[in-house]
């Protein structure tokens, strides 16, 4: 089982997109996957029309108290299901922390779907935190969106940073550029420039584009809607690289 | 057992016409309608129906997909969208689906059991955000030949929405158009189709009747293993997997011991020609077997040499691969000759033929249970004996004698299985599959370093330039006879307990009666 983060400290990157639409993809080729939507927002879950409400809370899934496979919901997509986000995960820190060894928590949590999943992939929330952490350390790879901006540029090497000190060595990151607007001229030198102090970059570029903003109305997987747009190809061929990173889910 | 979401359709204009209120109101439009093909798969000896899944090929809408459902938990359906059908679990990719099937299926090949055509209609069931929370099938197979068509409605439970396919359910069982079925809609299909699931197994499974004739019960059996010969004969034929031929030869072996150990019911002319011909079906089967045995067990040859050595053995591989391919071919040349032809067809005249309303072979008009008690006692009784003249310096050929014993024994032991307490012979096989695990195994590890040497010499007949295939063979041959001395050590142990005071009160309680003693 391959355990994958959507994440990013700025918000507003596509985090969701990313997890819903690799989800999509991971299930489409035959990968039994789940979404968990870390977010509070609950976006993901609205995406893939459930609603954002776990039973009984959020708390008792972390303190184990119910298992997380009871709380699964399936979506409209074979093989694809999801963990719906709920208002009382924006405690997560605080939950985790009143667990012992909050860190090891959560990956133990993760590891008892072991036996119904391929695919985990995560929707976290824009933060760096505990959860972070607990997250960082259960995953096999991040996934990072990058808006070619300066701020985006920052947030990397934040993120490289905190993995160098909290020694998450084990986990891969893979940033790649997100809402890529060509015309401005920014983002072109952005994503020129910023690969060759990054070579872990992929040469792909989600675009800013109608196609994924109307993942709000379709509330699908552009993958349903639109396969063969440019977000659509460059969404498959993001879940090419991240397959190939990982040596094959 | 279904947990009750599978219907058949009586009426589909009375299904049609309740649709919409059982929809939750307007006109049900078809999320989809798609025409195509649907192949239910399972191994020759239904693996997947035992173990309670239902694996499926489906070709609509231009898309194949295979699908394994749990028939138990329908929620937990695995699906993978695939360019050709599988036939091994080997060749899908890493995932849950291939772990499901990996135990169930070994290495049995899925085969199509039933193709069909398959025209699907799917109905989602939605809720107020336009999600679905059950998906309704109405589907309908029909078979172009038979003219004949089956109509099903299935709802699929989704996970998280239990509720709303109990709802649904309990909603169509107070429909007339439908009625519930009370089997998976695989086996249904099935049954409709005219194949009984789980009709073929490769355990020796007669039942006879304790006062039976003997000569009659003798008959009976011999059907029963002709039938597993014959049925094995086309799948071997095609080398769809390797279990086939095995089947096949262990059905060969079990008639030749039947004919042996049985003969005082048999005319002497009869039994002759007959054990002469399927001596002659058991060495024909053999070298195509063999080479099956070597690349089955091929990748654990691998495991018991280091890396770069293991790496070297693969050119044997290659020529195990296609020296199996000249030995199917003969041996199919062999099954298609007049000579087989010949024996099938006089074979099949003995079976016929009725028996005497009074025989005076000895013997034959005895109560079988009579014959059975006497002849497996008997058997018992050479094992043991034999068994106890072993010691740790005897000869190889010694332990290779008592594992033909044992394998007598095994036999009748199978045959009358229903005679017997079902619990009672089944540990007294059991106990004796203990002891010839371990005969089976030393011997099998001594005719496996003969093989693989003369293997070597004949690669380098071919080519003399695989010298690091030989080292690598010769480590492999040196593995091998280590561990032959191991299981060599095993014996003793295995053989006490098997010959064990309790085990022998046992074996004289069930077959040392009074009706055992000789004619």
């Amino acid at each position: 089982m391959k355990i994958l983060a959507s994440y990013n400290i700025k918000g507003g990157v596509g985090k969701t997109a990313t997890a819903v639409n690799l989800g999509y993809l991971a299930a489409l080729g035959g990968a039994r996957t789940l979404l968990w939507d870390l977010d509070p927002q609950g976006a993901c879950s609205f995406y893939l029309r459930i609603k954002p409400k776990i039973k009984g809370g959020g708390g008792k899934l972390i303190a184990g108290k119910v298992g997380l496979a009871e709380r699964i919901k399936a979506t409209d997509y074979p093989n694809l299901d999801l963990l719906p986000a709920d208002l009382s995960i924006r405690n997560f820190d605080l939950m985790l922390s009143e667990t012992k060894k909050p860190v090891r928590r959560f990956a133990k949590l993760l590891a008892a779907l072991e036996a119904e999943y391929d695919v985990i992939l995560l929707d976290c929330p824009p933060a760096l935190s505990l959860m972070t952490e607990a997250i960082f350390a259960a995953a096999d790879a991040a996934l990072i969106p990058l808006v070619p901006t300066t701020l985006s540029v920052r947030a990397l090497a934040q993120i490289l940073r905190f993995r160098e000190d909290h020694a998450f060595r084990d986990m891969q990151l893979i940033p790649f550029f997100s809402m890529v607007d060509r015309r401005k001229k920014l983002h072109r030198g952005i994503v020129e420039t910023l690969p060759q102090r990054q070579p872990a970059i992929p040469p792909i570029e989600i675009p800013y584009c109608s196609e994924v903003e109307r993942m709000g109305i379709e509330r699908a997987p552009v993958g349903a809607y639109a396969r063969h747009s440019r977000a659509g190809l460059a969404y498959a061929a993001l879940w090419e690289t991240v397959v190939a990173r990982l040596g094959g889910i | 057992m279904t947990p009750g979401y599978d219907f058949r359709i009586d009426n589909e204009s009375a299904l049609a016409a309740a649709l919409p209120e059982l929809l939750g109101g307007g006109t049900p439009i078809p999320h989809s309608t798609h025409t195509g093909s649907l192949d239910l798969l399972d191994s020759f000896d239904w693996r997947l129906y035992h173990a309670g899944l239902g694996l499926r090929v489906e070709r609509l809408g231009g898309v194949s997909t295979l699908l394994c459902r749990d028939v138990t938990n329908p929620e937990r359906t695995l699906t993978v969208n695939i360019d050709r059908s599988p036939h091994f679990w080997t060749e899908l990719p890493d995932g849950l689906l291939r772990r499901r099937l990996a135990r169930p299926l070994d290495i049995r090949a899925m085969i199509p059991r039933l193709t069909v055509n398959l025209r699907r209609s799917l109905y989602p069931l939605l809720d107020g955000e336009q999600k679905t929370v059950a998906r309704l099938y109405w589907e309908r197979l029909s078979q172009r030949r038979a003219r004949k068509t089956l109509s099903l409605l299935r709802i699929e439970p989704l996970r998280g929405y239990r509720k709303s396919a109990d709802a649904l359910a309990q909603r169509l069982k107070a429909l007339p158009a439908v009625t519930p079925l009370e089997c998976p809609w695989e086996v249904e299909a099935y049954r409709w189709a005219g194949l009984q699931p789980g009709d073929y197994e490769s355990r020796l499974n007669v039942a006879l009747q304790p006062q039976m004739r003997s000569d009659a019960a003798l008959r009976t059996l011999l059907e029963d293993l002709t039938r597993a010969l014959e049925l094995n004969a086309p799948g071997l034929r095609e080398a769809i997997d390797t279990e086939f031929l095995h089947d096949y030869r262990v059905a060969v072996r079990r008639i030749r011991s039947a004919l042996s150990q049985l003969k005082e019911l048999l005319p002497q002319r009869t039994r002759e020609r007959f054990r002469r011909e399927f001596a002659w079906l058991g060495e024909i089967t053999g070298p195509a077997r063999d080479l099956d045995v070597y690349l089955l067990n091929f990748d654990h040859y691998l495991s018991l040499l280091p890396a770069p050595l293991a790496a070297d053995l693969e050119p044997l591989r290659a020529f195990l691969c296609d020296r199996q391919q000249q030995a199917y071919r003969e041996l199919v040349a062999h099954l298609d000759s007049a000579r087989y032809r010949r024996l099938l067809s006089a074979w099949h005249r003995y079976l016929a033929t009725p028996l005497p309303a009074h025989s005076r072979l000895p013997g034959a008009m005895q109560p079988i249970i009579a014959v059975a008690d006497r002849r497996i006692w008997r058997a018992y009784r050479k094992v043991v004996k034999d068994g106890r003249k072993i010691h740790d310096d005897s000869a190889p050929q010694q332990l290779h004698q008592l594992r033909i014993r044992c394998k007598r024994l095994r036999y009748l032991l199978e045959f009358f299985r229903s005679l017997y307490p079902k619990r009672r012979i089944g540990a007294a096989i059991e106990g004796l599959k203990e002891l010839q695990d371990v005969l089976g195994r030393f011997q099998d590890l001594e005719v496996q370093q003969h093989a693989l040497h003369h293997f070597g010499e004949q690669m380098s007949l071919d080519d003399p330039a695989h010298n690091p295939t030989h080292r690598a063979l010769s480590a492999l041959i040196a593995k091998l006879q280590m561990q032959q001395h191991e299981t060599r050590g095993h014996f003793a142990a295995r053989f006490q307990r098997f010959a064990a005071a309790k085990q022998h009160k046992e074996f004289a309680a069930l077959f040392h009666t009074a009706t055992a003693s000789d004619p």
